[in-house]
């Protein structure tokens, strides 16, 4: 069994892009996948919180209860389990704009096989530290950003040109997506809804 | 009458002459605000001298890209589509030519009073009072050579490019002239009419209306002509640019006062700038959907035509910070984005993401046709566009990154309810993000720079050419 997982991470693009199974159905991804590759973040978000705190920028770490820790690595699982769940479905929604396939399962399969590097890439949370994981998160950010502008096409049975515009709308719906949880992050800390870490 | 009209040709020498001179204020308008951001990792790079100061050369650099680049680029678009749209040469060319070169004299003067410390010390209407009549009287001829062309047009209906860039010239005149109100002191020194509160009002009445007409509405006037004509076909809906742009007129002028939350402004007034801050998301995304489908039906375009890349990414930015916008204006989200980069990060998501790139597609296009030759290297140029990509998201994501640990250092509280953080503390944990903000805005010149390179070689020795105007076309008019 070829998981995207794997091959996206250690195979050359074209490789990558070669042995995508096109008739992979959105369960068969989900139920292979997608549920524990979006465990990563949160599991690696725990053990680096607990072992070395929660550096945002200032000198001392913020240290946060195991419950507290708890709540927040699940409610960001369950973000991220649902968010690549959105994203597969809003790129289906778009599918019929840039002549792509209407079936589920290959927009499922973009969504998982570029975001991979992001999910190998959430490694750096065992080091809980915003601008270490900065560093880390935006070449891997970029790489994964490549591999959606390659995988889309192919993924998706569209010309290249097509391609090229359903990837730009996915970026903008993913950078729309990230600004609005930032937002709606800081509305409910401010609203004293979240963690306390003093605010 | 078509003998007459088939002797006439556009005036295009201005137009040129107008890219020539944008594309020289953009780069030098991003060096300034790379060696500001290179202070801002070392700060000694002033070497004690004033001019060389972070609070002048950030001046001269958001001077340089918004006056020198931007109007500069949209004075010459305008100038471009107007006669295309209205199918007749420029209104009294001489003055369109006055208009760009007193422009270009202006914005120098005014770098260098800046330089020079003359300062008025209101933000994106720093120059001093001779200057500021100097630009008054500019736009007004600006805006008698756009009007005038407009009605001596031999098509009946106004095209939507034309709205707005007329929104633009009417728009900044009004605030221009309110802002800048002032009693003169000596030649470099005035005070406001406007004092205490009051001021902060007219200021970001000002400020944000200069954003959103100039930054917004005058470069969706170059979308709306450039992209069709990039993309080959008609808008999507012209109906819905119409409808865009009446909502996007009458729902900006209000959103000012989010600038002054948690200020000494009334309450309902900050509120109002709130609620009319989430309407602008309407009218704004109403032309993101217009312009994404316009170009969708256009993929084929893209293996030709390498501008339209840009437009397309300018596109997603646009999406972008045009939601960020108005989210940030929610009042507790602004409590922590206030006074942080995340502010810096979405006015540069904007500027480079939106402004600059849609600027640079439309440059790419207009060159080539400007000069009657292919462009040099469709290779540099798409260098460019993958360097504009980078540095863009460089940049953004290390302010966000910078902006919401500051937000949240800053409003740490102790056990005491005392700030657990000082300021020069957590500027001290900012080199990081500020550093990678240098590569991105680096990153982002360094792309600028090679499509200076792309232009010159496609222009040397060669002059604009001269194109007839057509007849207009007996049609129709069906609106979609």
């Amino acid at each position: 069994m070829s998981l995207l997982f794997f091959n996206a991470l250690f195979k050359r693009p074209s490789v990558f892009l070669s042995q995508y199974d096109p008739k992979a159905s959105f369960v068969a991804i989900v139920v292979r996948e997608l549920w524990w590759i979006t465990l990563f973040p949160p599991i690696f978000l725990f053990i680096g919180s607990l072992s070395f705190g929660w550096y945002i920028g200032a000198e001392h770490p913020i240290h946060l209860s195991v419950t507290q820790l708890f709540l927040v690595c699940l409610a960001y699982y369950i973000l991220l389990f649902a968010g690549m769940i959105g994203l597969a479905a809003a790129s289906r929604w778009m599918a019929p704009t840039y002549s792509c396939t209407l079936d589920l399962g290959p927009h499922m399969g973009v969504i998982v096989g570029s975001a991979s590097p992001l999910f190998f890439g959430s490694l750096a949370h065992l080091f809980p530290h915003v601008i270490f994981n900065t560093l880390v998160f935006i070449p891997v950010l970029l790489w994964s950003m490549f591999l959606l502008y390659r995988a889309v096409p192919v993924f998706l049975q569209t010309d290249p040109q097509r391609g090229m515009l359903h990837a730009s709308s996915l970026v903008g719906v993913v950078l729309v997506s990230a600004v609005s949880l930032l937002g709606l992050s800081v509305g409910l800390w401010t609203l004293g809804l979240g963690p306390n870490i003093g605010v | 009458m078509t003998e007459m009209i088939g002797k006439s040709f556009y005036i295009d020498r201005v137009v040129s002459f107008s890219v020539i001179c944008s594309v020289i204020w953009s780069i030098l308008g991003m060096v300034a605000g790379v060696y500001i951001a290179a202070e801002l990792v070392a700060p000694t790079i002033d070497f004690g001298q004033e001019w060389l100061s972070y609070g002048r050369l950030r001046t001269l650099h958001t001077n340089g890209v918004i006056f020198g680049f931007g109007v500069t680029a949209l004075m010459g678009t305008a100038f471009y589509s107007v006669q295309r749209t209205c199918h007749v040469e420029l209104f009294c060319p001489r003055l369109a030519w006055f208009c760009v070169v007193a422009w270009q004299f202006t914005v120098l003067l005014g770098g260098i009073s800046l330089l020079a410390g003359w300062n008025a010390g209101k933000e994106y209407a720093e120059l001093e009072w001779p200057l500021d009549i100097a630009i008054a009287v500019i736009w007004i001829g600006f805006g008698i050579v756009f009007f005038g062309t407009i009605v001596k047009r031999k098509i009946k209906p106004i095209y939507v490019s034309n709205w707005f860039y007329g929104a633009l010239i009417i728009v900044i005149a009004m605030l221009h002239v309110v802002n800048s109100a002032a009693i003169p002191v000596t030649l470099s020194k005035s005070y406001s009419l406007f004092a205490g509160a009051q001021d902060a009002i007219v200021q970001w009445w000002y400020g944000h209306n200069a954003v959103g007409f100039l930054l917004t509405g005058g470069f969706l006037g170059m979308l709306y002509y450039f992209l069709p004509k990039q993309a080959d076909r008609p808008i999507w809906s012209y109906r819905l640019s119409i409808v865009a742009f009446w909502a996007f007129t009458y729902s900006y002028i209000w959103a000012g006062p989010h600038h002054l939350h948690y200020n000494a402004i009334p309450d309902w007034v900050q509120t109002l700038g709130m609620v009319m801050s989430l309407i602008l998301l309407a009218p704004s995304w109403a032309t993101m959907v217009n312009a994404v489908m316009t170009v969708s039906g256009a993929s084929e375009k893209l293996k030709t035509d390498h501008s339209l890349k840009f437009i397309v990414l300018a596109l997603a930015f646009y999406g972008l910070a045009t939601f960020e916008g108005p989210m940030m204006s929610i009042q507790s989200v602004n409590v922590v984005s206030h006074f942080t980069d995340w502010t810096v990060g979405h006015v540069h998501s904007g500027a480079l993401g939106w402004n600059a790139l849609i600027t640079f597609g439309t440059f790419y296009f207009l060159v080539p046709r400007l000069f009657n030759t292919p462009l040099y290297s469709k290779t540099l140029a798409d260098i460019h566009f993958w360097l504009a990509l980078a540095g863009t998201m460089l940049y953004v994501l290390s302010m966000w990154g910078a902006g919401v640990s500051q937000g949240l250092l800053w409003l740490s509280l102790d056990d005491l309810g005392v700030l657990s953080y000082g300021f020069r503390d957590i500027m001290a944990s900012m080199k990081p993000y500020y550093i990678l903000r240098l590569i991105g805005g680096a990153t982002f010149l360094a792309g600028a720079i090679l499509m200076v390179i792309n232009f010159f070689l496609t222009m040397a020795g060669r002059k604009t050419t001269r194109v007839q105007i057509p007849p207009p076309m007996e049609q129709s008019i069906e609106v979609k």
